[in-house]
């Protein structure tokens, strides 16, 4: 499984899934709405044209009725109140006639008639008629706005005007069509310039809309249910999918969540690990590259996938060739603490092998643990545990070699105190037996007896000093932390340094500068005072041996630093000598390292003084060097100790 | 001349009984010397040294024993302990029994002990 990452599939989430029902019900309303809309229309439009004919078919008959009044030139009525004389008729001929009786009748001209006649049928059924003409001669039968916008669309060739009009803030549908001037008109109408063919004028006719209005408002209601239902049920089934869509698509993120999820948590599981991992198949091709694989090498997993282990791996690859061919029993095989030399530094590596057996994967993953570190730490614990048991056995050893070193010196001692002169009973003795012992001197100076003499005290002592510091090294339980002052201990220390005999002998300590920087407030350290002032006795020994070994251009000087930390009172033993490389400043708490020439300084005092600090004051104890810039050696002694020793 | 100073001086090893015993003699003393307590507690009681110097661990009777025996016998002699082992508590009890001092064997330098039993004899 190549070790990539995948970008997040792109899945609808539920806020577009809403959009997208949103919109599609949206125009499914607008579908459903527009039907309807259509629909509406449509029957207000059939309302129209119904009430058109019905008022085209009202219009013909009235044109009828005038025509055949007109055919007869006009009707004779009674005169009544309503119906008097037309004034408008004064200058016709036999306007007025009487019966042989004596009845008034007066002529009635089509216009008359009609107009009356609409009278009868406004009273009757709403039915509006009304003769008009841009040039009436009675005012009553002018024409209102619509009618006279209609006699000029007349005039210009229009051949009827009709269209849904407010009456009364009712809506009625009025229909004008034009009246041509005919020969009979020109009986009444002559007097007007009319000629036959002219435009005369108009009947308007009007019908009340309402019932029509009602039958398409009946059928709306129908319409409206009908696509009402169809609406909702289209609604619904888009709903119910997209809810079942939404379902669906939740279970496949999920699904795709928790696959992510788990493999970003593999991921992570591997690259968090600590060591390099890296898997390959049957051809020994890389196909998995963790982080730690990436830093140890230096080559990153896109580039190392796909190439052979021996390419990417160089270092380790005759090991993997071993570890492979154990593998093949199909059992994980492995190295431990091997080694490869980086740089000058010997690295330790544990390895292992292990084949893939689930799921009927071939491959094996190779696991490379960086143990350096635990190597050298593992490696000085079992030096310290050589020391300790060395100390166990050195603090028994040393008993036993005291008492015969101790022998050796005191008879040392005794032989060059019973050779000389001095002492009374070496002359008694000399004189009993007959010797000089003068001419002894001499013959014993040309021997160099003295010399010989001087050597074996000089070794025994030495030898003992060393079995002191051994036996030092194993009696820490017995001794108890008391508080004292550093400063004085440090005084001490500098007095014992500048009279002890091996410093005495190669320099004068006193040649050196001290330089003290004591803090002020410094305060008592719980310490063995003894053992504390041997570590800094040790130390100044150590840096006038320095100072003196490599005789710089500056003064000798040896700066000697007290301070203060929250919990630590800090000792620092500095200086300006040649300084240490670091190959050498690593190892320099080590027992029995020491760069000095065979015969001068035994190694011991450092790790002495290390062990002082940090076993039997829970202390702590590290130097800084460079070539050239001296040392600085750095003792933290805590301010508090458990009480916990004997 | 004075009387020379009677030192009694207990010790197991013979080699320690021979240097230490040739360095007193030669600085003067008269050494009287025992292999272990009981014999030093006879030799005390015959010849009464004037100082007693006795190692710690021995066979037959240790130090302590010899220091609790001989200030049964005698309150004002000085005792010093010479010892190998620098065990504080064993130090600390001579002292409680009545030894004066104690010194650490094997000397790198004999004229400490000279001294340290110089100065206990002028008290």
């Amino acid at each position: 499984m190549p070790h990539t990452r995948e970008p997040a599939r792109k899945f609808l989430d539920e806020s577009e899934l809403k959009r997208y029902t949103a919109i599609i019900l949206a125009a499914w309303t607008a579908l459903v709405g527009g039907l309807l809309a259509a629909d509406y229309r449509n029957e207000q439009h059939t309302a129209q044209e119904l009430a058109r004919v019905e008022v085209r078919a009202a219009y013909n008959k009235d044109l009828v009725y005038r025509r055949w009044a007109a055919g007869h030139g006009g009707l004779y009525v009674p005169v009544t109140r309503n119906t008097p004389p037309s004034p408008y008729l004064a200058n016709v001929a036999e306007r007025d006639i009487s019966t042989p009786n004596g009845r008034k009748l007066t002529l009635v001209n089509p216009a008359y008639m009609t107009r009356q006649v609409h009278e009868l049928g406004w009273d009757q059924y709403g039915y509006r008629g009304h003769i008009t003409s841009l040039k009436a001669l009675r005012p009553e039968n002018a024409p209102d706005r619509w009618e006279a916008a209609a006699l000029k669309a007349f005039e210009q060739g229009k051949e009827e005007v009709s269209g849904v009009e407010l009456i009364d803030g009712k809506p009625h549908m009025r229909l004008m069509l034009p009246m041509f001037t005919e020969e009979r008109c020109l009986k009444c109408h002559a007097h007007q310039g009319y000629k036959v063919g002219n435009i005369r004028g108009g009947i308007s006719a009007s019908a009340s809309m309402e019932p029509f209005i009602a039958a398409a408002n009946h059928n709306l209601i129908y319409s409206f249910a009908g696509f009402g239902t169809l609406w909702l049920l289209g609604t619904g089934g888009l709903l119910a999918g997209a809810r079942g869509f939404n379902r669906r698509l939740a279970v496949q993120r999920a699904a795709d969540d928790e696959i992510r999820h788990l493999k970003n948590y593999l991921a992570n599981i591997i690259d968090s690990m600590p060591a390099v991992l890296v898997g390959m198949d049957t051809q020994e091709t890389v196909t998995q590259w963790n982080r730690q694989a990436e830093a140890t090498t230096g080559i990153a997993a896109s580039e190392a996938l796909g190439r052979p282990i021996a390419q990417v791996l160089p270092d380790f690859s005759p090991w993997i060739e071993a570890l492979r061919t154990e593998v093949a029993q199909h059992r994980p095989a492995s190295r431990e603490k091997v080694f490869i030399d980086k740089q000058g530094e010997r690295l330790y590596f544990d390895l292992m092998l292990y084949p893939l057996v689930a799921n009927c994967v071939q491959g094996a993953v190779l696991r490379i643990e960086d143990v350096t570190e635990r190597s050298r730490i593992q490696g000085m614990m079992v030096q310290t545990e050589k020391m300790m048991s060395v100390g166990g056995l050195a603090a028994g050893m040393a008993h036993e070699i005291n008492n015969p070193l101790g022998i050796i010196t005191q008879a040392a001692q005794n032989i060059e105190r019973r050779v000389s002169p001095d002492l009374a009973a070496n002359r008694e003795a000399a004189a009993e037996s007959g010797i000089s012992l003068a001419d002894l001197q001499v013959y014993f100076e040309k021997r160099k007896i003295p010399e010989f003499i001087a050597s074996i005290r000089e070794a025994s002592a030495r030898a003992s000093r060393i079995i002191t510091n051994i036996l030092r090294f194993s009696r820490s339980a017995d001794s108890v932390l008391k508080p004292a002052s550093l400063a004085g201990v440090l005084e001490q220390s500098l007095e014992l340094a500048a009279n002890d005999y091996d410093l005495r002998k190669r320099f004068d300590f006193r040649n050196i500068e001290v330089v003290r920087d004591f803090a002020t407030d410094m305060p008592d350290v719980p310490m063995v005072e003894i053992e504390i002032e041997q570590v800094a006795l040790n130390l100044l020994k150590n840096a006038a041996q320095a100072i003196n070994a490599v005789p710089g251009e500056s003064a000798p000087r040896i700066v000697l630093r007290l301070t203060r930390e929250e919990h630590h009172a800090v000792l620092t033993v500095e200086d300006n000598g040649p300084g240490m490389e670091e190959a050498i400043r690593r190892r320099v708490f080590e027992p029995f390292f020491t760069t000095k020439e065979p015969g001068i300084g035994t190694g011991l005092g450092l790790s002495v003084s290390y062990m002082i600090v940090t076993q039997n004051h829970n202390g702590l104890m590290e130097v800084e060097s460079a070539p050239g810039n001296g040392a600085r050696f750095i003792i933290r002694l805590p301010l508090e100790q458990e009480n916990d020793h004997a | 001349m004075p009387e020379p100073y009677r030192v009694l001086f207990i010790d197991d090893e013979p080699m320690i009984r021979l240097t230490l015993s040739a360095y007193l003699e030669d600085s003067g003393y008269c050494v009287f010397e025992a292999a272990d307590g009981v014999e030093g507690i006879e030799l005390f009681s015959r010849h009464r040294p004037d100082i007693v110097l006795t190692d710690l661990r021995m066979p037959r009777m240790d130090g302590l024993g010899v220091i609790s025996a001989i200030r049964e016998l005698n309150q004002a002699t000085p005792i010093i302990v010479i010892t190998g082992t620098g065990n504080d508590l064993a130090q600390k009890d001579s002292i409680l029994r009545g030894a004066c001092k104690c010194l650490l064997k094997p000397f790198n330098d004999l004229s400490i002990l000279e001294d340290a039993v110089a100065r206990a004899l002028r008290g």
